[in-house]
Formats: structure tokens, C-alpha cells, sequence
């Protein structure tokens, strides 16, 4: 494998559980909710994969728990953040807190030191031949394939159905949408739920394709991550996989970086801090372009108001 | 971050005892690496003089030690043993509150006397040094008798001097047998950040190494998947504790730094009254085993009766001395700083490399 090719292939592996993480954030951001606490439901995704793989013996039921404990963490939090109305910044901190010490209590309990079998590469016939790109996209693991149909997957969601359309309009004008008969609450609840479950997902392919096991704070500030890729692609699911692109590749090329003539004399730190400089700067000069309106806002309905 | 530590404490106590230690580290006490192995050693110390050990894992950054050495100071513990060699001031802090209880960093060595005393350091902290670039120098030169692409390489954690060495020596070791061996390595900065550790190991082993060192903590798990996926034969010889369970295609040895005898001799100390003011002891191969590598179990086939025999002779030769393997901050040359080993002549260690 050339270095170039190399590259390119172990960071589309690294930039998957981003992704995941990012395209779920996008649903729950086109609600009106920003879910800070991205990162802790990541790692108890990773977790209860790891949970479910050593328990209950198959990657298809880690890839199930994990998937379950992002429910479980899409109920939570939509408990919080739509239907008490808590501050979202101050709850998804805590949130991500109490994730570390959640899963940390109960990896040394329970999963200490274990090992689990990844997903292996799957060649997808012809297309996994071409030259480079073969090897770059076409020969990676089952989870890498299901990102990327996800993301036309919550574009289609997000932009050409009616609760798309019902709770977008719910993150612009949440007062007028309710005045239009929408329930506000009952539009932001499931994109809590869909977005906490596609983070979860990104945190059991860390876990399932990656790292073999649970550490201690496996993401490692992947959700983060996860929450500038949104930013930098705009809410929109294609953008957010060429971001995560960027990001994993960055990351690859750090290793690789002293084999690529031209290159070979950027430090690697300086490759690895390239993709944030992207995204202040893209922060910055999308200050024109502006979040859903009232994103991050609590809501409270006129009959709860009223009462 | 705090909450995790507090969950993570686990505490076994003898109520006939007075002696207390406190044994703070990074990782768990069932990480299958470096906490495991400082835990192991602790737990059967408290056994066997019956002293109440308590542990406390997942400890990170400088502020963490500070804050969970002062609480057992301030409790009254006799001695409290960190068992991580980067976090910078904690245990000067600590030791200067608390002036009772007798504090241990491990693994931590002053450059010069100088260095120490620009420390000013107080009586009651101690040091303790386990010469890991030993057992990485062996490790290396396992590496350099088996490797068939001449390549290896090594995946780090953080680069400061205690770590810094392994590496190095791991280098030196492989150059110290083979002249032809080229070596590659990269800090990932994380203990437990597996998915850089496997893109890490996928890089190098893409470039054509065969052998992979691992100076980190549970992100070599990473590494194993790396090597188990690796188009050629490759085989992963990680630190701290015996992983071949892990991962036993690949895991072909360990290097075994003995952190279980050096925490049992520490407390045995302690309770013996033994650490003095300004306590400093050094555990070697030869005193302690540090150093030693784990057996190759089911893979022993993948080494010939050549490199073991090879091995043997540059073991032997570091036990009498003939082989003198660079310290990482003291004398000439060191071995502390990333690539420093790059500029060593290995023949001037004592070594003939074919």
C-alpha cells in the first residue's frame, strides 16, 4: 500500500465514529436542542457495545447494546433539555461528566481488560479493485458503509420529509410553529433520540472496528470533535462528511507525514492542529450564516406558560 | 475526571493495621497494563505484612494526584506512593503540606544533583527509579534478531524522560544486533486513545515493519488489531504487564518492568521503617528483575533457536556489564529526549551488530 494510499485509508477509519457522532448532532440541532453532552453518549455507546459483546458473545449484539444505550441516553436527555427545560450548555457538561465516572465505575467491575473482536474489512466486488480508491473506500469494514448511507439517509430526513421541514421550522420559530399547531416538545424529543442513538453508534465503532476493548475515556474528545464538524459543514450531512474527512485525514497523516517527500518536514503536531485552524476560521467567517434560531433555547408551550 | 478516580478507589484494609498506604496511578486495577501491575504488587503486600492498602486508578493530570495526595495526607496515611513519573509537581506539593506522611514518585530520577536541588524538596519525598530501558533494550534486541523487513517501530505515550527511554533503548537494542534494522516512532499522546494507537501501528506496519513496540498504557490494544490485520506477519511486544492473553496471534512477548516486586518492596520498606529522608532506590534487571520478558508461549515458533540464543548473549551482556545501555538523564550519552538514541554509535555501548 503507498503511503498516500495508506493515508487516506486509515483515516477514513478514523473519521467514522465522528461522523456518526456529527450526522446525529445534526438531527438534533435542526430541532432546536444543542447536545453538549455528545461526548459522554458516545462513551456510554462504547461502552455498553463492549458490554454486549463480552455478555452477550457477537458483534451484532455489542452493535444492539450500543445502540440501546443511546436510546436510553436520548430519553435522558430529552427528559432534560425539552421537557424540564434545564440550561442545555450546563446539563450536556454534566452530562459527559457523569458519563466518565459512569462508565469508568462499571468498566472496572465489569469489563476490565477485555477484549473485543472488530468488524473485519469487507472488499465490495469490483468497486474494490479500482486502484487507490478501491483501497481506500471500498475495502473497509461494514460500519464505514453504514456511515455513509446514513448520511443521505438523515439529509433525506432533515431536508424532504415533513418532520424535517415541522422541526426545523421548530428550530427557527418555535412560538409560531406552535401557533401553526405543531407540538414543539413532540418534534424535539425524537430528534433527541435518533441523534443520541447515531452518537451512540459512533461510540460502539470506536469500540467494534477500532480499539478491540473499553478504556477509560475511549472517546477522547470525539464528540467534541464532532460538534465543530456540524458547525464547519453547516447542519448539512455531505458537508459533514467531507469535514470528517479532514479531520480523520489530518489525524493519518501525522503518522505518515515524514514519509511524504514534499511534507516530510511539517511537524506532525502542526498537521494535527490544521483541521481546528479550519474551523475557527470557518466559525469565524460564517458569522454572517446563522444557527436555527432559537437552538439552545428551552421552550416552554403557552399552555404550560399559561399555566 | 474526579468522580471517576473517587468510583474507582478501591480500598482492602487489614483492621489490625496500622500502617496506610495510598497507591495512585493512571489505568485500572484489571487494565491488563500498568495499573494492574502496581495493584497486584500492593494487594499482596497488604497480604502478606497486613497493612491497609488503598488504591485509586484513573488518575490523569497533575491537579488529580495533587488532590487525592493531600487527601491522604491529610488523613494520616504513612505513605503515599505515585506511580506516575509525568505530573510535574504534585508530589512536591503534597509532600511540602504534609510533612507526616512519606511520599514516593515512581518512576522519577534527578538529572544532576544540581536539578535536585533547585527542587528544594522536602525530607519526607522519595524517589524511586525501575531502569525500564533495560528490559526495552532487550525487547529491542528481540526485535532486531526476528524482524524479516528490518523495520520496526515503537508507539509512545507522552515523551518525557522515564518514557522517553523506553523507546530509545527499544532502538538501540534492535540496532545494538541487527545493522541493517531501521526504527520509527510516534508519541500519540494518550494512554488509552486505542484508535490512534491502531493508525499509528497501521502506518508503520504499511511502511513494512514487523515488529511494534509499544511505551503506552491500554491504547496498545489498538496495536494488536493493527498487527492481527497486517498484510505480513506482525508481531507486538507491549510493556508493564504480561498481555499475551489479549491478544495471543500476535503478543509475542511482554516486557515485565516487575512493578508488582517494586510496589511489595516499597511497602515492605515503609513498614520496616526503612524509607529515610530523601529516599532514593534504584531497581534493576539484576536486583529485581525489571526488565524481564514475558515467555513467548505459543509463539515461540516464531523465534529461531538463533535469535533466542542471540538474546541470551545480549541479556548476559547486559547483566555483566559488557553491554552498558545509556542512562536517560544521567552521564553520557542520554537517552531522554525523543530520536536522542539516533546519535548513539552502538558499538560505543559495547555492542557488535551483524
Amino acid at each position: 500500500m503507498n503511503v498516500t494510499v495508506s493515508v487516506f485509508s486509515i483515516g477514513i477509519a478514523l473519521m467514522v465514529p465522528i461522523l456518526w457522532a456529527a450526522l446525529g448532532e445534526v438531527v438534533v440541532e435542526q430541532s432546536g436542542v444543542i447536545n453538549i453532552g455528545i461526548e459522554g453518549v458516545m462513551l456510554i455507546g462504547a461502552f455498553c457495545s463492549a458490554l454486549g459483546y463480552r455478555y452477550l458473545h457477537g458483534l451484532t449484539w455489542g452493535l444492539l447494546l450500543g445502540i440501546g444505550g443511546g436510546i436510553v441516553c436520548g430519553l435522558v436527555l430529552s427528559l432534560l433539555y425539552v421537557r424540564l427545560g434545564t440550561d442545555q450548555i450546563v446539563t450536556g457538561i454534566l452530562f459527559n461528566v457523569l458519563a466518565l465516572g459512569f462508565t469508568s465505575t462499571l468498566y472496572t467491575k465489569y469489563l476490565g481488560g477485555g477484549v473485543v473482536k472488530t468488524y473485519g474489512a469487507v472488499k465490495i466486488p469490483l468497486l474494490g479493485d479500482i486502484k487507490y480508491l478501491g483501497e481506500i473506500l471500498f475495502q473497509q469494514n461494514v460500519l464505514v458503509y453504514a456511515s455513509f448511507l446514513a448520511a443521505p439517509v438523515v439529509f433525506y430526513l432533515v431536508n424532504n420529509t415533513w418532520y424535517g421541514l415541522y422541526a426545523r421550522a421548530a428550530s427557527e420559530h418555535p412560538r409560531a410553529a406552535e401557533t401553526a399547531g405543531l407540538n414543539v416538545w413532540r418534534l424535539r424529543y425524537p430528534a433527541v433520540i435518533v441523534g443520541c442513538t447515531l452518537s451512540a453508534v459512533g461510540g460502539a465503532t470506536l469500540v467494534l472496528t477500532t480499539s478491540g476493548g473499553f478504556v477509560n475515556g475511549l472517546t477522547e474528545g470525539r464528540g467534541f470533535i464532532a460538534l465543530a464538524v456540524v458547525v464547519l459543514a453547516r447542519w448539512n450531512p455531505f458537508a459533514v462528511i467531507a469535514g470528517c474527512v479532514l479531520f480523520g485525514v489530518a489525524q493519518a497523516l501525522q503518522f505518515q507525514i515524514q514519509n511524504l517527500g514534499p511534507l516530510s518536514h511539517v511537524p506532525s503536531d502542526f498537521v494535527l492542529m490544521f483541521p481546528y485552524v479550519i474551523t475557527i476560521v470557518a466559525v469565524v467567517a460564517a458569522r454572517g450564516s446563522r444557527y436555527p434560531a432559537a437552538i439552545g433555547i428551552p421552550y416552554r408551550p403557552s399552555s404550560a406558560t399559561a399555566a | 475526571m474526579l468522580v471517576g478516580a473517587i468510583a474507582a478507589a478501591a480500598a482492602t484494609s487489614s483492621r489490625s493495621a496500622t500502617y496506610q498506604v495510598a497507591v495512585l496511578f493512571p489505568g485500572t486495577s484489571n487494565d491488563g497494563s500498568w495499573g494492574q501491575a502496581w495493584s497486584q504488587g500492593s494487594t499482596a503486600a497488604a497480604k502478606k505484612y497486613g497493612v491497609k492498602v488503598t488504591l485509586v486508578g484513573n488518575l490523569n493530570t497533575p491537579d488529580q494526584y495533587l488532590a487525592q495526595a493531600s487527601a491522604f495526607g491529610s488523613k494520616g496515611y504513612n505513605l503515599v506512593i505515585i506511580a506516575n513519573g509525568g505530573v510535574g509537581q504534585a508530589d512536591l506539593q503534597a509532600a511540602q503540606h504534609f510533612s507526616k506522611t512519606k511520599f514516593i514518585q515512581a518512576p522519577f530520577e534527578f538529572a544532576t544533583p544540581a536539578a535536585q536541588k533547585a527542587r528544594n524538596e522536602p525530607a519526607n519525598l522519595g524517589h524511586i527509579d525501575a531502569e525500564q530501558q533495560q528490559g526495552a533494550f532487550l525487547a529491542g534486541a528481540l526485535a532486531g534478531l526476528i524482524t524479516k523487513t528490518n523495520k520496526v517501530a515503537s508507539v509512545n505515550g507522552y515523551a518525557f524522560p522515564a518514557l522517553t527511554r523506553q523507546p530509545e533503548a527499544f532502538s538501540l537494542g534492535a540496532r545494538c544486533v541487527n545493522a541493517k534494522v531501521t526504527f520509527q516512532q510516534k508519541y500519540i499522546n494518550s494512554w488509552d486513545d486505542t484508535a490512534l494507537a491502531k493508525a499509528a501501528a497501521q502506518a508503520f506496519i504499511s511502511n513494512g515493519a514487523d515488529v511494534l513496540f509499544s511505551a503506552t498504557d491500554q491504547a496498545a490494544q489498538g496495536m494488536f488489531q493493527a498487527a492481527e490485520a497486517a498484510p505480513h506477519p506482525t508481531y507486538v511486544i507491549p510493556s508493564y504487564f504480561d498481555s499475551h492473553s489479549q491478544a495471543p496471534k500476535v503478543v509475542l512477548t511482554s516486557v515485565l518492568y516487575n512493578l508488582q516486586g517494586v510496589a511489595e518492596d516499597l511497602i515492605k520498606l515503609g513498614m520496616q521503617n526503612k524509607i529515610g529522608d530523601h529516599f532514593y532506590k534504584q531497581y534493576t534487571y539484576k536486583n529485581i528483575g525489571v526488565g524481564k520478558l514475558a515467555p513467548f508461549y505459543n509463539l515461540a515458533s516464531a523465534v529461531s533457536p538463533a535469535a533466542k540464543a542471540g538474546l541470551a548473549k545480549i541479556t548476559q551482556g547486559v547483566l555483566s556489564g559488557k553491554i552498558k545501555i545509556p542512562d536517560e538523564t544521567t552521564g553520557s550519552p542520554t537517552i531522554g529526549t525523543p530520536n536522542s538514541a539516533a546519535k548513539i554509535n552502538v558499538k560505543s555501548l559495547g555492542c557488535t551488530p551483524k
